[in-house]
């Protein structure tokens, strides 16, 4: 069973996007609510073609079971999935619920601090997968960077603490992360909002491979334009998620030419090491119990609605002049469905010539297409439907809003004291806001010099820093290599 | 014929029974005068020349003399004399005494009893036992009419001892037979002189037939002879194209059977010509089944194919099917192409069906073109310590546990056929192998080009190792293999060879790729972390790119191009034709045949 990913979620949001993901994924293969391969995903014609055993692993009884950690501070969506039609399909070894329950005032800083605590509980679990797979080939965190609204923001805390240690204890191992980013349009009414998003950013820059950024303002715009739905529910925008998951995922469940571990499939859209931050688009969407609008499918199609901002999910905050510097570094395509291999190369033809795509200008650049087949489970009205994964510069903006509104907070030292009592800025030690800062800066410069055609020389003509910048990593270097 | 086997000796001994005695040197009889005993007896001691008697006695003498004539014995007054060099030609002499004008109507005579003698001659040695079944037909066709003829001669005898025959009225009555009797030594005279067999004597019949077009009798006589002639052909051609069988014990056949030429050559011998060459076709193609011949040639080579895989077939028998003439009606061609239908039909369905050919390939596709990648990445995961040693130093036996392991644990395990798969090691590197394949149309061995020189003249590098030799093979089965030959499978071996070192390659740049991860705690703007990773970034996405065209836009759209037109093929020849096309097609476009590509290091 190579090449296995274990699927980590946390918190609210975390869980509920899990949750509809491993519903989506036992469609896709046939498996029943209980484990057990359905009647019809028995039957010899189907065989073939589809890998279980990259999210799932047989239990003595054949029973199919999700390699999934469910982990919450409190106790309300857990005991939904508990309670739930799938109930049975977890293991419930993999469900932490910590003691102290909810509450703690929204603050990242105590879930930071309760993660530490329970730390060597959760490293058991994570351990236990990890030893009952071959080759394991890495992680994925779903999980919110901010928590919806309510309580319960201290739990990203705990995501971020779980990071640091996965980063740290499985270092040779992926990680990637399925972030929801929260509703920008909407004031939160959890007022440490920015400091949460700030903090736990930093350890999505430092400790993730890849992270898969879902924008909360982009899901609902998606489900009230896109889907026509008035007042998209948690639920619906969660659907969503989980269908760009399990899509993303189609190339190694459904193994074809190419693409058939997640660390080709990240290393062809990541440049470098920070600039890991993923945007998604699919089409054509429909949600449950929506009248399906049956239209034309082409990979032409597909590939240009893909490639249309109202189909990204994420928002674009960029001002209209940034945007229009605003340059893709790589796309990948993952086209499903009935296509003929020619129509792909015709595509990307007409897109090139039509000049759709803005690329960088310091390396080669294109659109990858991987092909994959569908479900035979599962029926739908479009012939082929496409998911796109875009490392994509204008990214930076989300972060610059998001440094923006920490601004706004810290100058007015606003409700610092709340973190001031968890040993991390004990004694008024803000340093590591500071720190995060600089990062998050540094992350939005490095984004914005891809912008520029001469990125790789870039800070170059400074020869004396680049001397000693090249000094102290050589030193780092050292160390890295030693792992 | 080399067997030897000669006629009972009393052929020999008794030549007047066989008609033999007309081979028999006659040269003594010319020379030393005396007529032979038997004749002497029937003189009845006269020595009187003809010249003297009247002429109506003249003509009764003759007559007499003229019956036994008839039937090629010398008489009183007609001698025979052999052609020096032309056996079985025999020439009637008759006393120059007698009267003129009787000479004259009796000379007129004398061809048919010249080419009664000829006929009876060619009957007598083409019944030989090496002369063929088409010959011996003939001459047992001819013997029949032989048989007509004698009894034409004993009713004139009968006639004349009733006293009612004159030489006119047996001018009269020997009319019908003397035109045949010609037509038919014409044909002799042909045959013996080309020494003719086989197809080549049916084609002289029917030629002759032809050329005798104006002559109804004698071209329904030499249509006669053709059908006889040609049945014994009939039932061979018959045998063949109904049953695949050939029972051909002269040789005379126009399809040959190379029986040096074993199956199991397919998959063994990259040259391997066991169809093309098991059966094939000879130069003497008799002219009435020229157009049919290929034709005739596969229909008999697809139930051969189907019998060697132990499904007794059998063209179905109907009504018609009965191989009667080679009338121009064409019967004849509606029957092959009857039976040609039925066994391509027939075998492809067995192929296809039985054999899961289709399935088959798509295995072929999902190991060598790695439609299915995923048993690669797990097998190159546990395989790499074994991979990177030398050739020499690895041990297949691991590599391929390892390989059913990396089988069994992915998709693949639901693959019937993953068991056929095996790996072998190669002892030379893709480059030289392709350089040491002369027949893949590559322009490796275009003469005048410095280029090739340099590849082959290339000393193999030291340290070439598991990963430039590592190759999958596959087990095909009969009559599998007839597609899936050795040498479709080396092609196969290439392209996966190729692919096989680009995923590599590309392992290679993820691990790079992750290393270069590690440095998310710096700001590696202005480094030379930046210009490495951008390195490694831009040999990424030039192997995926080189993936990509390889598969997404050579692979799969040809793939599909055959798969689609599988599905209406009709016979097997055509389904090699394409699954040929297909690999030569690929291997063109993946670049392999261009050396100074592929040269890179």
């Amino acid at each position: 069973m190579p090449r296995e990913i274990i699927t980590i979620q946390v918190g609210q949001c975390g869980n509920q996007i899990g949750m509809e993901f491993w519903k989506q994924l036992c469609v896709e293969h046939g498996i029943g609510p209980d484990g057990l391969l359905e009647d019809f995903a028995t039957q010899a014609r189907f065989h073939g073609g589809d890998r279980k055993d990259v999210f799932f692993y047989q239990a003595d009884d054949q029973h199919y079971i999700p390699r999934a950690l469910l982990m919450d501070l409190e106790p309300r969506v857990i005991n939904q999935i508990q309670n739930g039609e799938y109930r049975n399909l977890y293991n419930h070894e993999n469900i932490f619920l910590s003691d102290h329950g909810g509450g703690a005032g929204n603050n990242w800083a105590s879930g930071y601090h309760q993660g530490e605590q329970v730390v060597d509980d959760i490293m058991d679990m994570v351990d236990r997968e990890a030893d009952g797979s071959d080759s394991l080939e890495g992680f994925v965190l779903c999980h919110s960077i901010a928590g919806g609204t309510g309580s319960g923001q201290e739990r990203t805390g705990m995501g971020s603490y779980l990071l640091e240690t996965l980063n740290d204890r499985y270092s040779k191992k992926l990680v990637q992360t399925y972030s929801v980013f929260p509703n920008q349009m909407e004031t939160s009414d959890v007022v440490v909002q920015p400091y949460n998003s700030l903090l736990t950013l930093k350890r999505l820059t430092l400790n993730a491979d890849c992270v898969v950024v879902l924008d909360n303002t982009a899901l609902n715009r998606i489900a009230v334009e896109r889907l026509h739905l008035a007042n998209p529910t948690f639920k619906e925008t969660n659907s969503l998620v989980s269908t760009v998951m399990s899509a993303s995922t189609t190339t190694l469940r459904y193994p074809g030419y190419m693409n058939n571990d997640l660390v080709g499939l990240l290393a062809s859209l990541i440049p470098t090491p920070r600039c890991h931050f993923l945007m998604t688009g699919y089409t054509p969407l429909t949600v449950e119990r929506q009248v399906n609008v049956i239209r034309k499918t082409t990979v032409l199609d597909v590939m240009r609605r893909l490639l249309q901002t109202k189909n990204i999910m994420v928002s674009s905050y960029a001002r209209t002049k940034e945007a229009s510097q605003a340059k893709y570094i790589s796309i990948l395509n993952i086209i499903q469905g009935e296509v003929d291999p020619t129509q792909v190369h015709e595509s990307l033809q007409r897109i090139r010539e039509r000049k759709l795509v803005n690329f960088i200008e310091w390396g080669p650049a294109s659109i990858q297409v991987a092909l994959s087949r569908k479900s035979p489970y599962v029926q739908t009205t479009h012939r082929v439907s496409g998911l796109m994964l875009a490392n994509h510069t204008s990214i930076r903006h989300l972060f610059s809003r998001c440094l923006g509104q920490y601004e706004k907070l810290r100058k007015k030292q606003a409700f610092l004291d709340n973190y001031r009592k968890f040993p991390m800025f004990a004694d008024n030690d803000l340093s590591e806001f500071d720190e995060s800062r600089e990062i998050i800066e540094s992350l939005v410069d490095e984004y914005k010099a891809c912008e520029s055609p001469d990125y790789i020389k870039w800070g170059m003509e400074n020869s004396e820093k680049a001397m000693t910048s090249e000094g102290s990593l050589a030193g780092s270097l050292d160390s890295k290599l030693t792992l | 014929m080399e067997l030897n086997l000669a006629s009972p000796k009393w052929n020999v001994e008794r030549p007047f029974l066989t008609g033999r005695f007309h081979q028999e040197t006659k040269i003594p009889n010319a020379t030393s005068g005396p007529r032979p005993f038997s004749l002497e007896s029937l003189s009845r001691g006269s020595e009187n020349v003809i010249g003297s008697y009247p002429v109506s006695v003249q003509e009764l003498l003759i007559i007499d003399d003229l019956l036994s004539a008839l039937v090629g014995i010398e008489g009183r007054y007609i001698s025979i004399k052999r052609v020096r060099g032309k056996e079985g030609r025999v020439i009637f002499q008759i006393d120059p005494s007698m009267d003129l004008a009787l000479q004259e109507l009796i000379q007129r005579l004398f061809p048919l009893c010249e080419a009664y003698v000829l006929v009876s001659w060619f009957v007598e040695t083409k019944s030989h036992f090496g002369s063929g079944l088409v010959n011996h037909a003939l001459a047992a066709a001819m013997r029949a009419l032989l048989l007509d003829y004698q009894a034409m001669a004993a009713q004139l005898e009968h006639q004349f001892r009733l006293g009612r025959l004159s030489v006119q009225g047996l001018w009269f009555f020997c009319q019908p037979m003397m035109a045949a009797l010609h037509a038919l030594s014409i044909v002799i005279e042909k045959a013996s002189s080309g020494n003719l067999f086989g197809s080549a004597t049916l084609n002289l019949l029917q030629s002759q037939a032809k050329a005798m077009a104006g002559d109804t009798t004698v071209r329904a006589l030499l249509e006669k002879m053709t059908q006889s002639a040609s049945s014994p052909y009939l039932s061979i051609l018959e045998r063949w194209v109904y049953e695949g069988i050939i029972d051909d014990p002269h040789g005379e056949f126009f399809i040959a059977e190379n029986k040096s030429l074993q199956k199991e050559s397919l998959t063994i011998d990259y040259d391997a010509k066991y169809w093309q060459q098991r059966y094939s076709l000879k130069d003497d193609t008799p002219s009435f089944l020229r157009s049919a011949a290929g034709m005739i040639l596969t229909t008999g080579k697809y139930l051969n194919v189907m019998r060697e895989c132990g499904h007794n077939v059998q063209v179905p028998p109907s009504e018609n099917s009965k191989l009667t003439s080679f009338g121009s009606d064409h019967h004849y061609l509606e029957c092959v192409k009857i039976a040609y239908d039925f066994a391509s039909c027939e075998l492809l369905n067995l192929v296809k069906e039985k054999y899961g050919l289709i399935g088959k390939l798509r295995s072929m596709k999902r190991y060598f073109l790695l439609d299915q990648g995923d048993f690669l990445v797990h097998f190159m995961d546990i395989a790499m310590e074994e991979l990177v040693k030398r050739p020499e130093d690895i041990s297949v036996e691991k590599l391929q546990s390892l390989l059913d392991l990396a089988l069994r644990s992915t998709a693949a395990a639901a693959d019937p056929c993953h068991e056929e798969l095996t790996c072998c090691v190669e002892r030379v590197s893709l480059l030289r192998k392709l350089s040491t394949l002369k027949d893949l149309g590559s322009s490796f061995h275009a003469p005048p080009s410095k280029t090739a020189l340099d590849i082959g003249d290339l000393p193999e590098l030291v340290n070439i190792n598991g990963i430039e030799t590592f190759s999958l093979s596959y087990k095909v089965q009969w009559p599998l293999s007839l597609v899936i030959s050795r040498k479709a499978l080396t092609k196969y071996q290439l392209i996966f060879q190729l692919l096989f070192r680009c995923k590599h390659v590309e392992r290679q740049l993820c691990v790079a790729w992750q290393v270069h991860q590690g440095f998310r705690s710096c700001n590696i703007l202005g480094t030379t972390i930046l210009r490495s990773s951008n390195l490694c970034r831009s040999m990424l996405k030039f192997i995926n790119s080189l993936l990509h065209y390889l598969t997404f836009e050579v692979l799969e759209p040809n793939w599909h191009l055959m798969h689609d037109r599988l599905q209406t093929v009709k016979s097997i020849d055509e389904v090699i034709q394409l699954h040929d096309f297909f690999l030569q097609k690929c291997l063109k476009e993946c670049l392999l045949l261009l050396p100074q590509l592929v040269k890179v290091r």
